[in-house]
């Protein structure tokens, strides 16, 4: 049977993006520029899981990250697991904190979520960095032997791209319109049977889990963790950047986000590095400001235009949309 | 606040809930659909307690509704809003009712390019028109509507009072809606109720009701012409 060059159109992106994350240790002089990007980008799209769908900020969602590296630090710190088991039990922690934080703020709705969620980020610090068992405020470094980076590489390429492939399914399935109807209107999405705080709490335990397996590969890969560092503010203030570049709601905007944010950054903070924050966020206001959904969302916007303007042209009057998320 | 309000409705009747502004409507309304939890008393639906359960699985067993002021999913065409609403209607259909989206669209009115338009984009009377397309895409057995004429035209009220008609008898639905456009719902309903500070003042067919001596001093203070 001839292979149908249409039907193969859909995993031309897929085999394209693995093989760039398998050759771009080769181009990037090493594996930690792509590993901080990957890393970033599930960040990122992990934070576009909840928020992005439901319209709900979370202001707390580096605790995923940070919990999520503590639970795989130590349980590589104490030789209780190997690195692939820790990453993993640093997710499902995350998951299961996001479940436990789901039961009392999906229930709040607007401005008092983002405020619960902040308070949940600012109490969790305040635990880990006076808590002895787990090094306090200095926290503890990780003695790993036979470290190897491209291991460390691979892995975070496969979470990467399993994370993205998560959000790709959720928006294109019966969950994506559930998430839809809740964030447009959520009385109007229990009306019709949409179960509203079940699928918000899905939708958290996920973006949890991921969280959480970024901070646990972060901490394979850094060797060392402290509450400062692992429960930043500015980490979720990162992510919502990128995803608010790179397009909110869309599978691919994190990405580009992600990529664009960290790697513009690096090469300011490299050109720059008294200026490049200042730079930085210059450049953040301005894109945000041109294109308020994000360099996906314009061009999304950019092409729907031009296939309406080419099919009135064409005589068929019809303004058909497609809500698909690129 | 709602007190000592005890009525029952037929398979397939029309029924119109009445009463000035604040006689407790769109409560009932909340109650029956899980939206608020009453403190006392039962709410049953088909023989079985409903009552306090929440809305998604209200709406599962087949009870829809509307509301006053249009709440369609704005960046979601028409037929998106009800292929949505049909999507998650797990118990309902044992009616006559159409099935298919795009032709509950076009029962509506919505059909053709209609359906292709976001939501946001229409009229208020189309808007209104998506309440009901929505609330039918869930497949309902009773179908709750929350002042469907209010804002519409002459033509448009008289399309509505006979689509509510139509869905009655054709699609065999069970309604009861509140208006105060009251004209219209006394010449399509089979009978009424009618709500005063929050308590049954009157029940029976629409003539007999606005002859009703309370019901005229409820919404007039005194005896009318």
């Amino acid at each position: 049977m001839k292979p149908n060059p249409q039907r193969l159109a859909p995993l031309a992106l897929p085999v394209a993006a693995a093989v760039l994350l398998y050759v771009a240790p080769n181009y990037a002089a090493g594996t930690s520029l792509p590993f901080i990007i990957l890393n970033w980008i599930v960040l990122a799209e992990s934070f576009n899981m909840f928020a992005g769908l439901t319209g709900y900020v979370n202001f707390g969602h580096v605790v995923f990250y940070g919990v999520g590296g503590y639970i795989g630090g130590l349980l590589m710190a104490n030789s209780m697991a190997s690195p692939y088991a820790a990453v993993l039990a640093g997710g499902l922690g995350s998951a299961l904190l996001a479940l436990g934080m789901s039961l009392p703020t999906t229930r709040l709705r607007g401005a008092y979520f983002a405020i619960a969620t902040l308070s949940i980020n600012e109490a969790v610090f305040v635990i880990f960095d006076n808590w002895d068992a787990v090094g306090s405020a200095p926290g503890f470094t990780i003695p790993i032997a036979d470290y190897l980076p491209l291991q460390v590489y691979y892995v975070m390429a496969i979470v990467a791209a399993l994370c993205v492939a998560t959000m790709y399914f959720m928006t294109r399935s019966k969950f994506g319109v559930a998430m839809q109807a809740i964030r447009q209107q959520e009385k109007t999405a229990s009306s019709i049977g949409v179960n509203a705080a079940f699928y918000k709490t899905v939708a958290l335990v996920i973006s949890g889990f991921f969280a959480g397996l970024a901070g646990a590969l972060a901490i394979w890969q850094i060797a060392f963790i402290d509450p400062t560092n692992a429960f930043d503010v500015r980490v979720t203030l990162n992510s919502i950047s990128m995803v608010m570049l790179g397009g909110l709601r869309t599978v691919v905007g994190p990405i580009i986000g992600g990529t664009l944010l960290y790697g513009v950054g690096d090469y300011l903070d490299r050109r720059y590095p008294f200026l490049h924050l200042i730079v930085l966020g210059v450049v953040i206001i301005g894109v945000v400001m041109a294109m308020p959904q994000g360099i996906v969302g314009a061009s999304r916007r950019f092409f729907q235009a031009r296939r309406i303007r080419r099919e009135e042209s064409e005589g068929d009057g019809s303004n058909s949309r497609d809500l698909a998320h690129l | 606040m709602l007190s000592d309000v005890n009525f029952s409705l037929a398979e397939g009747e029309i029924l119109g809930l009445i009463g000035p502004n604040g006689a407790g409507k769109t409560t009932l309304f909340n109650i029956i659909s899980g939206m608020l939890k009453p403190d006392r008393g039962k709410v049953l639906f088909g023989g079985r307690n409903i009552t306090g359960k929440a809305p998604h699985k209200i709406s599962r067993m087949g009870i829809a509704r509307t509301f006053q002021i249009p709440q369609p999913f704005p960046e979601m065409t028409v037929l998106e809003n009800v292929r949505a609403a049909s999507m998650f209607s797990h118990e309902g259909g044992k009616g006559r009712l159409p099935k298919d989206p795009a032709e509950i669209c076009g029962l509506l009115g919505l059909g053709g390019k209609k359906m292709h338009e976001p939501a946001r984009r229409l009229t208020g009377g189309e808007k209104k028109r998506l309440e009901v397309a929505r609330a039918l895409g869930t497949s309902p057995g009773l179908l709750l509507l929350d002042e469907f004429a209010a804002g519409l035209t002459v033509a448009e009220t008289k399309w509505a009072s006979e689509m509510i008609r139509k869905l009655s008898k054709e699609f065999g639905l069970t309604l009861v809606w509140t208006e105060h456009v009251m004209r219209v719902l006394m010449r399509t309903v089979e009978r009424v109720v009618v709500l005063h500070h929050g308590s049954v003042i009157a029940e029976g067919a629409p003539e007999a009701v606005v002859k009703d001596q309370g019901v005229l001093e409820a919404y007039f203070g005194g005896t009318s012409a």
